[in-house]
């Protein structure tokens, strides 16, 4: 685990060329928002004295009051809340297909004998494993809302147990004991479709179904390392983009150099978490191979564009020894 | 029970007549003004728990003597039976709330009422058959929140009748002030209750009548000043536990483990209390002494032309009932009670009274929280407060009550503004002072998690409140013929929050210390009505301020003034035929004149909306000088300027009521760089204060600064979700 957490950073560490690709994906999604807050100060407090109030890090209340009632006249804080709502859920799904999609020349390259990223082997992986891993994200849809239908049953079950009491605190610690609750069945329905992709590219299999199950055993089979590396590179990650966050705190935004500086560390901040997905994947695969023997290789077909590599394990246990693809061609080159 | 009657009949009197000197006094706008009592109510009741062990009900016998301080031979009584709105659903209180109250909804089953099971003049007559229901607000004959009692002699002028009456108040569960949860009672309006005599000329009327209105979904209450003398008898497990209006005279154990409180309080307009077994009780003193220095007491006195004595406050007792989940938060439950002592004290007259009571309702109880008795408040908090100013603000937001309704007893049915709203103002300039700018919390299962970017003042608050809503009604509407209850809250609270307070920026900060030093003095345990403002305002500020009054409180038209357009250009010739000594010439194109000479600037203002006010004006150049524009005066529908520029000169100018706009043009020896309207952010019922401003500046800097910032957060954002791939 920890030395699949070592190779997962260093490899993403020199995956700057994804981190980039992955970074404009991103800046290109978030541009219309800033271009809307852009337009909307712009033109509400554009050649007044408000704007003297907007720099700093305070946002002025009266610029803010009048513009709610200006350009929100009417609205109640529902409806603005649906609007907002409805357009993050559009975004968000079209910026979940892109990376779906990114992920297969992602987990492609990773994968590879040498690992080094070519913009034909990342490509190539992102259109070849496309449609499995679309199938994938819908199945993994079902577990996130088997995850959220649980914490709804908690919250209700909370909720009931609160409307007969006298103390609040019972009700807040087990809200958050749910919320944690959450949060953990959602790491984990996370980190089994991290190892499904993983397992649909090395064995370049096809039966989705069959491969969410095969990752379902995977972790119940490893449960330590695998989510004992999940959670050491989640840590990992947050603690950076802390340390990011904390350091675009320091900049007080009063000119605009000091503006352009923060933005330079907000991007550095989205960097990180590119690099803490993109060794999320890395220490995976590598784990991934290091617990599963290869099966006797066959060539890449379809989506395989390179050689994989399978490091073999030190000393498998028999009971860490996955079954051969039934299906497709495992590309693992001993 | 007639032997019982006679010795409380004596007593009555003795206190009306021998030992009422002090009572009877008549009012004055000296600090030192006393109540004239009018009631006297003598209360035994007891809490029963039921076989849940909640405590749903009080027995109660009540000897209520009531002083006909009028003219008038009066035939009958009105009483109120206030619990009767929570009976069932055909109660006025139940039609117009639908059952949703102070953000709790009722749960069916758990009704409240009242039930009188005998009514007894002193004379011996029986009333209790004579009792009927009556609805003087609306029509609907199922509410019996009020009944009237015809007497068989009518109470002469000055004369005085004394009731004797058992009733069984049977409480809700609690939403809407009244009930119990738990094992905790929050027991208010919990007693027949006479209503208000208005002799012609109270509150302007001009009919002498009853003045005693149903229970309502958005009004509060109206009662006249008197003596409460109530014994409380609770079950063994609430020793010690109960609070309750006025001071504990003393305390007995009875046979069957019960306990029984003495509570009395003279120069009040209510009785309220509480018991929960769960209470934490803590008991402080708030010493004026140390409370308040001497320094305070100075500046006071000198803003306020008073002598020190007038200002000096008193010790006050105060007593804390905290859940225990929140005993950490002791500390700031009593700070910020002595701070609205003090600073309620230091502006309006010190709080007279020996004791204070704040509750705390439980979890779930919080229908109970926020709101005000005599002498007894309830707050509310929550299990983790964060760094916002709560529960600060409700703690002196009905501390505040203490002023403006329980000594300034306004008739709340039919006037809020007069006391939710006052308090609404003096709320936010003692959370202000004490405490400084809001911070707003995001809450996560109502624990704080982060705060807004922002800090607000008060005002802005109930900027952000008043402005959003339509101003259906004149804020002097009565509680219950508002639009809706949001047009209530609007009206009787922010709305008026911030016309007092534009009030106070037009009038000046001391002109208005005094206005409302002057106006709770003079109607300090008396029962004033809106134009009695409107006179102390217009009589110590020394300017009519009708105007102000007609549009911003009688009316519902919008302030709005705008800069709609400016130009600033170097003087030109202008082309085509001129004609000099009868010789014409031709000047071809527009010549403008060189660099650093003159320019001319021209500034259009709007009103927007339909209201008007004399507002300030400030233009400012490039080569700094500035020329501003300051109302004078406002007679005749034409408002007078006086136009000051940065070397001294000056003119006038008028702009007409009528009118809805004004250019302004000036000659000067450099281009306008900033233009602004009421500079010093005096007029804050302005709709849109963003357009009261112009500047060269296109404000790009401040929109690439928050456009990236929203840009990172909606890229975090999106990072979350694409990690879910």
């Amino acid at each position: 685990m920890i030395k699949s957490f070592l190779r997962g950073t260093r490899l993403a560490i020199g995956s700057w060329k994804m981190i980039l690709l992955l970074l404009l994906a991103n800046i290109l999604f978030s541009i219309p928002l800033a271009l809307l807050v852009f337009l909307l100060i712009t033109q509400t407090a554009g050649g007044t004295l408000a704007v003297q109030q907007l720099y700093g890090d305070k946002l002025d209340p009266v610029w803010l009051i009048d513009m709610i009632n200006d350009q929100f006249a009417g609205a109640s804080p529902a409806t603005f809340a649906l609007q907002v709502a409805g357009m993050l859920v559009v975004t968000g799904t079209v910026y979940l297909l892109i990376n779906t999609l990114l992920a297969g020349g992602i987990i492609e390259v990773f994968a590879s004998a040498d690992r080094r990223f070519t913009m034909r082997r990342f490509w190539g992986g992102c259109g070849g494993y496309f449609w499995r891993f679309f199938r994938l994200m819908w199945i993994s849809m079902i577990f996130y809302g088997m995850a959220i239908g649980v914490y709804g049953l908690l919250v209700w079950r909370i909720g009931k147990a609160d409307s007969t009491a006298t103390v609040e605190r019972p009700t807040v610690l087990k809200s958050f004991a749910a919320m944690l609750f959450l949060l953990l069945l959602i790491s984990i329905v996370n980190m089994v479709f991290d190892y499904a992709r993983i397992g649909a590219v090395i064995n370049d299999r096809r039966k989705m179904f069959r491969e969410t199950f095969k990752a379902i055993r995977f972790s119940l089979r490893h449960p330590f390392s695998a989510f004992g590396l999940y959670l050491i590179l989640g840590l990992s990650g947050l603690t950076l983009f802390a340390f990011f966050l904390w350091l675009r705190s320091l900049v007080q935004q009063d000119s605009l150099g000091a503006i352009l500086l923060a933005v330079v560390i907000a991007q550095l901040a989205i960097a990180a978490r590119m690099w803490t997905r993109l060794a999320y994947y890395a220490g995976q695969v590598d784990l991934y191979q290091s617990l599963v023997p290869a099966p006797i290789s066959a060539l890449p077909t379809d989506a395989g564009l390179s050689e994989k590599s399978a490091p073999q394990p030190s000393q498998p246990s028999e009971s860490a020894v996955e079954p051969p693809a039934e299906q497709g061609s495992s590309k693992v080159g001993a | 029970m007639k032997n019982r009657l006679g010795r409380y009949v004596a007593a009555v009197s003795i206190i009306l007549t021998g030992g009422g000197i002090l009572l009877f006094s008549l009012n004055t706008a000296s600090a030192d003004a006393a109540a004239k009592h009018i009631v006297f109510y003598k209360i035994d009741a007891k809490l029963k728990l039921d076989e849940q062990q909640r405590p749903t009900t009080v027995e109660g016998h009540e000897l209520l003597t009531w002083l006909n301080d009028s003219p008038d031979s009066v035939g009958e009584l009105q009483l109120h039976l206030y619990l009767n709105a929570f009976k069932n659903q055909k109660s006025t209180f139940f039609v117009e709330s639908r059952g949703e109250s102070r953000d709790n909804s009722f749960e069916p089953g758990e009704w409240g009422w009242i039930d009188i099971n005998s009514m007894k003049v002193e004379d011996g007559e029986d009333a209790t058959k004579k009792i009927e229901f009556i609805h003087p607000d609306d029509d609907n004959t199922d509410d019996q929140t009020v009944i009237r009692v015809p007497l068989a002699k009518p109470v002469p002028a000055g004369g005085k009748i004394t009731l004797d009456i058992n009733f069984t108040s049977r409480l809700p569960r609690v939403f809407a002030r009244s009930g119990y949860w738990g094992r905790f009672a929050m027991i208010v309006q919990w007693f027949p209750k006479i209503g208000v005599w208005e002799k012609i000329g109270d509150r302007r009327v001009e009919k002498a009548g009853w003045n005693c209105h149903q229970y309502h979904a958005t009004s509060e209450f109206y009662a006249d000043f008197g003596v409460y003398d109530v014994n409380l008898t609770v079950p063994p497990d609430y020793q010690d536990k109960v609070g309750a209006t006025g001071k504990l005279k003393s305390q007995r154990d009875n046979q069957d483990g019960t306990v029984t409180y003495n509570y009395y309080q003279e120069e009040v307009h209510d009785f309220a209390w509480t018991a929960d077994s769960n209470y934490v009780k803590v008991v402080r003193t708030f010493k004026a002494g140390e409370n308040v220095s001497s320094q305070e007491i100075d500046d006071w006195a000198a803003r306020l032309s008073l002598p020190k004595e007038q200002i000096a406050l008193k010790d006050v007792d105060v007593t804390l009932l905290i859940q225990p989940e929140h005993a950490s938060q002791i500390d700031r439950h009593f700070k910020a009670a002595f701070n609205a002592i003090k600073y309620f004290g230091l502006y309006y007259g010190k709080y007279p009274y020996d004791t204070l009571t704040v509750v705390d309702p439980p979890h779930r109880g919080e229908g109970a929280a926020g709101m005000e008795y005599p002498t007894l408040i309830a707050a509310g908090t929550s299990w983790w407060p964060g760094r916002d100013q709560n529960p600060e603000g409700v703690i002196v937001h009905e501390f505040g009550h203490q002023f403006w309704y329980g000594l300034v007893a306004n008739n709340e049915f039919e006037e809020s503004w007069l006391d939710e709203g006052f308090n609404t103002y003096s709320t936010g300039k003692v959370l202000e002072t004490a405490y400084g700018a809001e911070v707003l919390p995001f809450r996560l299962a109502g624990v704080p998690v982060a705060y807004f970017p922002m800090e607000v003042r008060p005002q802005f608050l109930d900027r952000l409140s008043t402005l959003r809503g339509r101003f259906n009604d004149p804020i002097v509407t009565p509680a219950w013929k508002f639009y809706d209850t949001m047009s209530y809250g609007i009206n009787s609270y922010p709305r008026t929050g911030l016309t007092l307070r534009t009030l106070e920026r037009y009038l000046g900060q001391d002109t208005m210390a005094r206005v409302m030093r002057e106006y709770h003095q003079k109607w300090r345990y008396r029962h004033p009505a809106s134009q009695d403002f409107f006179d102390t305002v217009n009589a110590v500020s020394g300017r009519d301020m009708n105007w102000f009054f007609d549009q911003f409180v009688k009316g519902t038209q919008t302030l709005d003034y705008e800069i709609s357009h400016v130009t600033t250009e170097p003087m030109a010739t202008k082309a085509g035929i001129y004609e000099t000594d009868g010789q014409k010439s031709e000047v071809k194109v527009e010549e403008k004149e060189p660099v650093g000479a003159q320019y001319e600037t021209e500034i259009s203002v709007r009103r927007l909306g339909e209201a008007y006010f004399p507002i300030e004006m400030s233009f400012r150049f490039d080569d700094k000088s500035h020329i501003t524009v300051i109302p004078s005066a406002l007679h005749n529908d034409i408002i007078e300027y006086r136009v000051i520029d940065s070397q001294g000169r000056e003119w006038t100018d008028s702009w007409s009521i009528k009118d809805r706009w004004k250019k302004f043009k000036f000659t000067t020896g450099s281009k306008l760089r900033e233009a602004e309207l009421d500079p010093g952010r005096k007029v804050l019922l302005d709709a849109n204060m963003t357009n009261n401003s112009w500047t060269a500046g296109s404000g790009v800097r401040a929109a690439v600064r928050w456009s990236s910032g929203s840009m990172f957060w909606f890229q975090t954002l999106l990072q979350f979700v694409g990690g879910l791939t």
